[in-house]
């Protein structure tokens, strides 16, 4: 049998030091099958960023383990987690995180020229991306130039440029209105569908929540409970 | 109260919170400050040491009678008896001795040995006692002495009486020999008296001697000639009335002026030298202030979204422009607080610096003020308030105008924080237009001797470099990320994001790198005009000096001594078997119009014959024959001083009356820039009689057959002269050596002020890329989580400090050579009346652009480890958990 994709093994993290220590995270444990949608959901400060966090190989545990397709993250240096990022992770964040003094172009080939790939190549895949995403007319814009949907849409397309296998998400539409915040997870659900790309998660959001195939619930740093997207969507 | 209490809290917690870049501007202003006191104070101590002891050897001096044309005879001072209804008259001798080295210093030079100098004062006791304030013990009875006692003292000719001061200072007592030497001859004098320290004594730190007149014409070589008579104003006269009243009854050769007026004259001479200085000493200051409008520059920028809040709430745009600008005026305030003392206790080194350039120029001796008598003044505090203070609100005027523009709603997109293209082709145009404007400026006249308006094109060239900085870093950042990846494959991924992050920075950038593009270009216009002028000096040296041997005496220090070689000199000299010729010079100076310059004469066939001179002008002769009976030659310094190209007619005050003389030629002279008329011997015998002081030589010029040993011939004439005779004996290499040592020395100061200019830019460049990296922290985070490095992250940093001192190496370099051609054709010549040859200084500007790119990669590598240091989490989530 296959092992699965992505493992959390009672994963715990703490904050602080000594007497002033929180523990964000308290023993989470769940696997993931490659190509998942998996919405994670919780009140604000219930550790769900810290659990994305630690999955997309960005910061490691207290204490657990961690598998990303067979590589244990957990036991990883800092260098060779930059490494695990650079090449096979993609983020997309609430507040967009694009550099202001590169064009999209150059943002979305970044990842690539961080990793030695060539010029042209980087603009090839620079381009696709793009492409993917609906946004090759504004490659040469600013991001001050562009809408929010479109900043959100030039992030995914900079996660995309790697060929990641693995996308983060976190709170991909909480800075969106609501048609950009809805073209935003369209697009995520049908890269997630026609490239098999696992994408995590973490939302407030009903709405963005029915997008996934499952549905982790968090609640003080510990699994809740788990749904299905049926439940969610029927309840939409 | 209510802007105190939003100053305190919008204003000086922000200065607390980014401590470093709060330090780096204080300490910028505080260096600037520091240096502009230290040679404001350094100046004024040359200054004020040279005007008391003109006024403590003056005395009560109420007018002073002198030759037109220097020293005359002393029968004349029996022509002036009708005067004594004036008041007291006193016959006058001053020269300079050398005493021989009493604590020999390890680092004097064999061939250029040096002594201490003493001013001696040689009067008529009986006479001079009521013109000045004599306090004279004689130990054994330590009673004061009474004029009769003190001519009793003195009767001998080898008596002299030295200060308190300076016995205490060499542990010499009363009744000891001292060997001093006038001109080259050393003798023995008797000590007789000790003055006490008042009056004439506080001359040069007490480095004065008093003698009888007889011996002091004797030692002096003045035998029947004095230098001048003090007179002493009956009080119903006041010195007005008795200068027009006493005009008329002068014999002819002599002239009635007030006391001061040779000094006057030496301050004009000095006037240009100390303007340069000051000049010089703005720079760093400059520099200090453009790290406050950095400062204030990056508060705005890093507090817009503060700003627009603020406005948000309803603060008004002068509150705003008053909080930025009360910032920078709080700023100033202690960067004057730190650099008033620290100018204080650079002004000890400042003053020995310039001390020894006055010498070596202007005035023969100049005391050295001693540390404790360098006094900041309220005078030097106000001063330095008022440049400073309105400098720094003026540097601050921008930015704060900026910060009272901004526009919440601007905030919120964040859109109002770039360089538009049309800002950048404003400044660019503003940029060419300052230098064309600095171009125009350097056709001006210099406005009383000093060239304000060659300083003032200095300001628009460099002001113009700065707009056109913008442009400059723009276009390098665009070529930077067009070509250099392809040189260097393996950093592609760091040079494109350096050269991004500084184009998209250009504002903020643009500043630091224009602060520091002016600092390197002035370091760069210095050396170019030093370095041009080392070789112009190297080139008329090795021109000049075709004889083997030069002789002159050791009390000759300065290009404006006055000591003469003896007779005995040029017996020895002659007697010589392998000299085959010899050419003598003497020079003295004159009054000229407002200034002081130099009557020099020597055999003028011989010494065109060996070439010695370097023509500017040659000489052309009216007739085709040589030269005419009252042709001259001038120096460069003169004609440019006093507009008399060759061709023109000068008239020269002699004994006999005035005299035309036509300039027949300009010649290049290096070793003084006070103008000098320079004529044959006969001109000046015809002139100026056959006891002219200039008809005796000051330097021999000895030439020897080509098979002679020089170095044999030397020590021969040396032991023959003997230890009574001290002269340099040198050979043409050593005077090389002396004069480029000299010249060093003389330029030391620019570089010491040039290198505290570039300390001050590159704290700025520092506190540029520390701003820079805190408001860029979620960027960074950025890149450390799409798979950055924390080498990457640093090699980007230290990339963009590079480049931004590789711009500002190129700034300075292209500011630098035009701001050197201002300063070798037109500062220099108005100042000095020195042309000097253009030449590019290649491997300097090759190792300074090497040391820049280094050290600017030094001023980044904090940046870069506090960069690769940001939690990368922490900037980018937006939740904590």
């Amino acid at each position: 049998m296959k092992p699965p994709f992505l493992v959390a093994e009672n994963l715990r993290k703490a904050y602080g030091g000594n007497a002033l220590s929180q523990e964000v995270l308290r023993g989470i444990s769940f696997s993931a099958q490659a190509g998942e949608f998996v919405a994670i959901r919780g009140p604000s400060g219930c550790g769900k960023s810290t659990l994305l966090h630690i999955l997309g190989a960005m910061d490691r545990p207290t204490a657990g383990k961690v598998w990303l397709n067979g590589t244990r993250l957990d036991s990883l240096g800092l260098q060779e987690l930059a490494l695990v990022r650079r090449r096979q992770v993609g983020f997309v964040f609430q507040a967009f995180n694009l550099l202001p003094t590169l064009n999209v172009a150059e943002n979305v080939s970044l990842p690539l020229l961080l990793d030695g790939v060539p010029e042209r190549e980087c603009q090839q895949r620079a381009e696709a991306a793009l492409e993917d995403v609906g946004l090759l007319p504004r490659s040469k814009h600013y991001p001050s130039q562009l809408s929010g949907g479109e900043m959100q849409r030039a992030a995914i397309a900079r996660a995309l440029a790697i060929e990641p296998i693995l996308v983060i998400a976190d709170e991909p539409t909480g800075s969106l209105d609501s048609v950009n915040g809805r073209r935003v997870l369209e697009l995520l659900a049908e890269l997630n569908r026609s490239r098999k790309i696992t994408v995590c998660m973490a939302t407030h959001s009903d709405e963005a929540a029915a997008f996934a195939s499952r549905v982790l619930h968090i609640t003080d740093g510990q699994l809740d409970k788990e749904s299905g997207p049926s439940v969610v969507s029927s309840a939409l | 109260m209510s802007f105190l209490r939003l100053f305190n809290r919008f204003v000086l917690r922000a200065l607390l919170r980014e401590k470093a870049r709060s330090v780096v501007a204080i300490l910028g202003v505080a260096l600037g400050v520091a240096v502009m006191v230290s040679i404001r104070l350094a100046n004024i101590s040359v200054t004020d040491t040279f005007r008391a002891a003109v006024d403590s050897v003056g005395g009560n001096t109420s007018l002073q009678i002198s030759g037109t044309s220097g020293p005359f005879d002393e029968q004349l001072f029996a022509e002036l008896g009708d005067l004594k209804s004036f008041g007291h008259l006193s016959p006058v001798i001053e020269a300079y001795a050398m005493v021989d080295e009493l604590q020999p210093s390890s680092t004097q030079s064999q061939s250029f040995p040096r002594g201490e100098l003493l001013h001696v004062l040689g009067v008529d006791v009986l006479l001079d006692y009521p013109l000045r304030d004599y306090e004279v013990l004689q130990v054994g009875t330590l009673q004061q002495q009474s004029a009769r006692q003190v001519l009793q003292l003195l009767k001998d000719p080898r008596s002299i009486i030295l200060t308190e001061k300076f016995l205490r200072r060499h542990g010499l007592r009363v009744g000891d020999k001292i060997p001093l030497t006038f001109d080259s001859r050393r003798e023995d004098f008797t000590i007789r008296g000790v003055l006490l320290n008042r009056g004439p004594a506080q001359t040069l730190e007490g480095n004065f001697a008093l003698m009888d007149i007889a011996a002091a014409q004797l030692a002096a070589n003045r035998l029947g000639l004095i230098d001048r008579v003090d007179v002493l104003l009956r009080p119903e006269f006041t010195a007005e009335e008795a200068l027009a009243a006493m005009g008329p009854r002068l014999p002819s050769g002599l002239m009635a002026q007030l006391p001061d007026a040779g000094a006057a004259r030496a301050d004009t001479m000095i006037a240009a030298f100390q303007f340069n200085l000051s000049a010089l000493s703005a720079v760093a200051l400059i520099v200090g202030l453009f790290l406050i409008y950095n400062t204030i520059g990056m508060s705005v920028a890093s507090r817009r979204a503060e700003i627009g809040m603020l406005q948000a709430i309803g603060a008004g745009r002068t509150t705003i422009l008053a909080l930025f600008l009360a910032e920078a005026l709080l700023l100033a305030l202690i960067g004057l607080a730190i650099g008033l003392p620290l100018g204080r206790m650079l002004g000890n080194a400042a003053v020995v610096a310039t001390a020894q350039t006055v010498e070596t120029f202007y005035i023969a001796a100049v005391a050295e003020a001693s540390s404790s008598s360098l006094r900041l003044t309220l005078r030097d505090i106000a001063a330095a308030a008022a440049i400073v203070i309105p400098l720094a609100l003026l540097a601050a005027i921008v930015p704060a105008w900026e910060a009272a523009s901004v526009q919440p709603v601007e905030v919120v997109r964040g859109s109002g924080d770039r360089f538009s293209k049309r800002s950048l082709t404003l400044v660019t145009f503003a940029g060419i237009a300052c230098l064309v404007l600095g171009w125009l400026l350097t056709f001006g006249k210099p406005i009383g001797g000093v060239p304000i308006l060659g300083f003032t094109a200095e300001v628009a060239i460099m002001i113009g470099g700065a707009l056109l900085t913008p442009l400059i870093l723009s276009l390098v950042c665009a070529g930077v990320r067009a070509w250099f990846p392809r040189l260097f494959p393996s950093a592609r991924a760091e040079i494109q994001l350096a050269a991004s992050n500084l184009k998209g920075e250009l504002p903020r950038a643009s500043v630091s790198v224009a602060a520091l593009g002016v600092s390197l270009s002035m370091m760069i216009a210095i050396a170019v005009m030093v370095g041009s002028f080392r070789e112009t000096v190297v080139y008329w040296l090795d021109s000049a000096l075709s004889s083997d041997l030069s002789i002159k005496p050791v009390v000759q220090t300065s290009a404006v001594s006055e000591a003469r070689l003896s007779e005995k000199t040029f017996e020895v000299v002659s007697q010589q078997p392998e000299v085959t010729d010899t050419i003598w010079f003497g020079s003295r100076q004159i009054p000229y119009q407002d200034r002081n310059i130099r009557l020099s004469t020597t055999e003028l066939e011989k010494t065109l014959q060996r070439s010695r001179l370097i023509f500017k002008s040659p000489p052309t002769a009216k007739s085709g024959q040589g030269l005419e009976r009252n042709d001259v030659l001038v120096s460069e310094s003169f004609s440019l001083l006093f507009d008399a190209p060759a061709g023109t007619s000068i008239r020269l005050a002699t004994p006999t009356g005035e005299a035309t003389f036509r300039v027949a030629g300009v010649y290049y002279d290096y070793a003084s820039n006070q103008g000098t008329i320079l004529m044959d011997v006969e001109t000046c015998r015809q002139f100026y009689g056959a006891n002219d002081p200039s008809l005796t030589a000051q330097h021999l010029a000895v030439y020897l057959k080509p098979e002679a040993k020089i170095e044999e011939v030397r020590r021969r004439i040396l032991n023959q002269l003997g230890a009574e005779e001290r002269i340099y004996c040198v050979t043409s290499r050593e005077v090389r050596a002396e004069a480029l040592k000299i010249f060093e020395s003389t330029f030391a100061i620019t570089y010491a002020l040039q290198f505290i200019a570039i300390i001050v830019a590159g704290l700025g460049v520092g506190s540029t890329l520390l701003t820079l990296v805190y408001q860029r922290q979620k960027e960074i985070g950025l890149l450390s989580l799409i798979g950055a490095s924390s080498k990457q992250v640093q090699r980007v940093i230290v990339l963009e400090a590079v480049m931004l001192g590789a711009v500002s190496q190129l700034i300075g370099i292209g500011v630098g050579l035009l701001l050197a051609l201002v300063l070798i054709y037109v500062i220099n010549v108005q100042s000095f009346g020195w042309t000097i040859q253009f030449h590019f200084p290649g491997s300097f500007i090759a190792q300074s652009s090497l040391l820049v790119l280094l050290a600017s990669g030094l001023f980044g590598l904090y940046p870069a480890i506090r960069a690769a240091s940001v939690d990368a989490l922490r900037t980018v989530r937006e939740e904590h958990v």
